[in-house]
């Protein structure tokens, strides 16, 4: 492989062989001239008189100095000319990379070649080429999305449909009203999906988050009361347990990260107790949703946070997004997200760790 | 015909198995790949209905297993995926046919027609066996060209005689034609309805073989 050269090195190189070349053009000339005014002189001796001498001696020395301005009169221009090419030739990876970098669209973001860069630009495009591999991931993920959500309302709209046909085709007035109930059903849950959807790639799409300093207790007991409700239908109960934590975060998106742990515990989880509790572990807050359900596999613990990734023994009520959006929301605070089994071994226990406020990282320092 | 039905969605299960069972058809469902396997393993079914994003094992691997197994049962195919390259991949598999979700409840039924149509050697579409001709896309029955009223289990046993006419079929296979997980199975109902259709269509349409079960002789009765 060529050993990479500083674009300094090039062009100073270049520019002494031209100024070289000229030199030596030059030399070449006035010893030339230099040899036929001498062979002139011994052609025709001066004579001895003093006088005369110093004029023949001028007259040569005068005759010199004209033929030496002449070849500079051409090895300037020559200079100039040779230096033009030089640094021409010296900047030709820069123009290489200015094509091969006008060449780059959206759809075509393959890595710029390395390899015989100038030093001083090699840096630029290997962070360039990161950039590059970012943004294909980016558009990737975004492609690998769309086409999961596509088939992921698909089957939610066959269901529609199937029942509604059933539900024409029926002579059977129990088989119709039972026909025209999953109808209803359906419906919600696809509202249940498209709302996911829409929360999901909102996430994606915002980067920018409005950060404060965010009490998680209240947060708790607002989400909590929201899902009482649903808790008495699926007879379970919810438990906030006592501790607090100041995060720095976004006080939606926490709720919302929030009521997709506890959702999931309740859709999902199939116990009869769902414990949410908020302690400190060093620097960071962490919030612990946990049920006495029937728990997850230890295999398909990596599953779970993928997106539309429903368990096999679970009912197909959901989006199969509730994690998805529960480790977005953490990696947008910088948190991490767990999953485990309780200490008791029952059910499942998924625990968020968040960095903590400013003010209580001291506070814990000091205590 | 008894279909298996393969679909870990419930509410489109759901409507599948209602509606298969509209026309007819004895209707298992399971909702796993595992299921699968295990249903088509114990039950000998007509056709099966499968979905192919299924949990626990993939619908094209048990597709692929039953195939292995040289089992010919026509299997369509339902997926969500719409590109070439899925379908490709289903058909390649083992698949006969193939619906892209959302899908009418009627061409699925057509389609299975046509599936059962061919796996029983009748180019067809219309089943006839002597002076009976059964029509699977209307479900109407002829007698000497005049329609005849029957009832769906009726109707079923006579479309299973009649797929394969000259077949005789065990008493035991028609039950297993008949009847779904869970149905109630009578002592001797294969026998009243055997003994309904002779009263409807005529004594010498469905011949008994003793020890062997019944047949659809293919032209009818010699007299």
């Amino acid at each position: 492989m060529k050993r990479p050269i500083s674009l300094r090195t090039r062009l100073v190189g270049l520019t002494l062989m031209a100024v070289a070349l000229v030199w030596l053009l030059t030399a070449f000339v006035t010893w030339r001239e230099a040899r036929h005014e001498l062979e002139e002189l011994l052609a025709h001796p001066p004579s001895t008189t003093a006088a005369h001498f110093a004029k023949e001696r001028n007259e040569v020395a005068g005759e010199i100095a004209g033929q030496l301005l002449k070849p500079m009169l051409f090895a300037l221009p020559a200079l100039a000319l040779l230096l033009v090419i030089a640094i021409g030739f010296a900047l030709t990876p820069l123009h290489r990379l200015a094509r091969d970098v006008a060449a780059r669209t959206p759809d075509r973001l393959d890595p710029l070649p390395t390899e015989s860069l100038p030093t001083e630009v090699a840096p630029l495009v290997i962070r360039l080429n990161s950039l590059f591999a970012d943004i294909m991931r980016a558009l990737e993920n975004e492609r690998r999305f769309t086409a999961d959500a596509a088939h992921e309302l698909r089957t939610p709209l066959a269901a529609l449909k199937a029942q509604a046909q059933v539900a024409l085709a029926s002579v059977d007035a129990a088989e119709r009203q039972h026909a025209l109930t999953q109808i209803l059903v359906g419906c919600d849950r696809a509202t249940h999906l498209v709302a996911q959807l829409l929360t999901l790639a909102r996430l994606d799409a915002n980067t920018q988050l409005q950060m404060h300093d965010v009490a998680l207790r209240p947060i708790a007991e607002e989400v909590l009361a929201m899902s009482a409700g649903e808790a008495i239908e699926h007879h379970c109960d919810l438990v906030l347990h006592d501790g607090d934590a100041h995060v720095r975060g976004d006080a939606m998106l926490l709720q919302a990260l929030l009521r997709n742990l506890v959702d999931n515990a309740l859709r999902h989880g199939g116990g009869t107790q769902i414990d949410v509790s908020i302690t400190r572990h060093e620097d960071r807050a962490v919030l612990t949703v946990s049920d006495n359900g029937r728990g997850i596999a230890k295999d398909e613990y990596s599953h779970v946070q993928q997106r539309f990734y429903r368990s096999a023994s679970a009912d197909s009520s959901g989006s199969g997004l509730g994690l998805s959006i529960v480790r977005r929301i953490t990696e947008l605070h910088g948190g991490t997200l767990k999953i485990c089994a309780p200490t008791s071994g029952e059910g499942v226990s998924l625990a968020v760790a968040l960095p903590l406020a400013a003010g209580m990282r001291a506070e814990s320092a000091a205590g | 015909m008894r279909i298996l039905l393969v679909e870990d969605d419930a509410l489109l299960g759901d409507a599948l198995q209602v509606g298969l069972r509209q026309t007819d058809h004895a209707v298992d469902w399971v909702r796993d790949g595992v299921g699968a396997e295990t249903a088509l393993a114990a039950e000998d079914y007509a056709a099966v209905v499968l979905d192919l994003g299924l949990p626990r094992m993939d619908g094209l691997d048990v597709l692929r297993h039953l195939r292995a197994k040289k089992k010919t049962l026509p299997v369509l195919i339902l997926t969500a995926r719409d590109t070439v390259d899925d379908r490709i991949r289903g058909l390649d598999a083992g698949a006969d046919d193939y619906l892209v979700k959302p899908f009418d409840l009627g061409e699925l039924n057509a389609r299975l027609r046509a599936l059962l149509r061919r796996a029983g050697g009748q180019p067809s579409p219309v089943l006839a066996a002597g002076d009976v001709t059964l029509d699977p896309a209307t479900r109407r029955v002829e007698c000497k060209g005049r329609e005849v009223e029957l009832s769906a289990k009726e109707y079923a046993l006579l479309h299973a005689l009649m797929q394969q006419p000259g077949r005789a079929l065990s008493r035991a296979q028609l039950e297993q034609h008949l009847y779904a997980w869970g149905d109630e199975i009578g002592s001797n109902t294969v026998e009243v309805y055997i003994h309904h259709l002779r009263r409807k269509l005529g004594a010498d349409v469905i011949r008994t073989l003793r020890g062997i079960g019944y047949v659809v002789a293919k032209s009818g009765s010699p007299s």
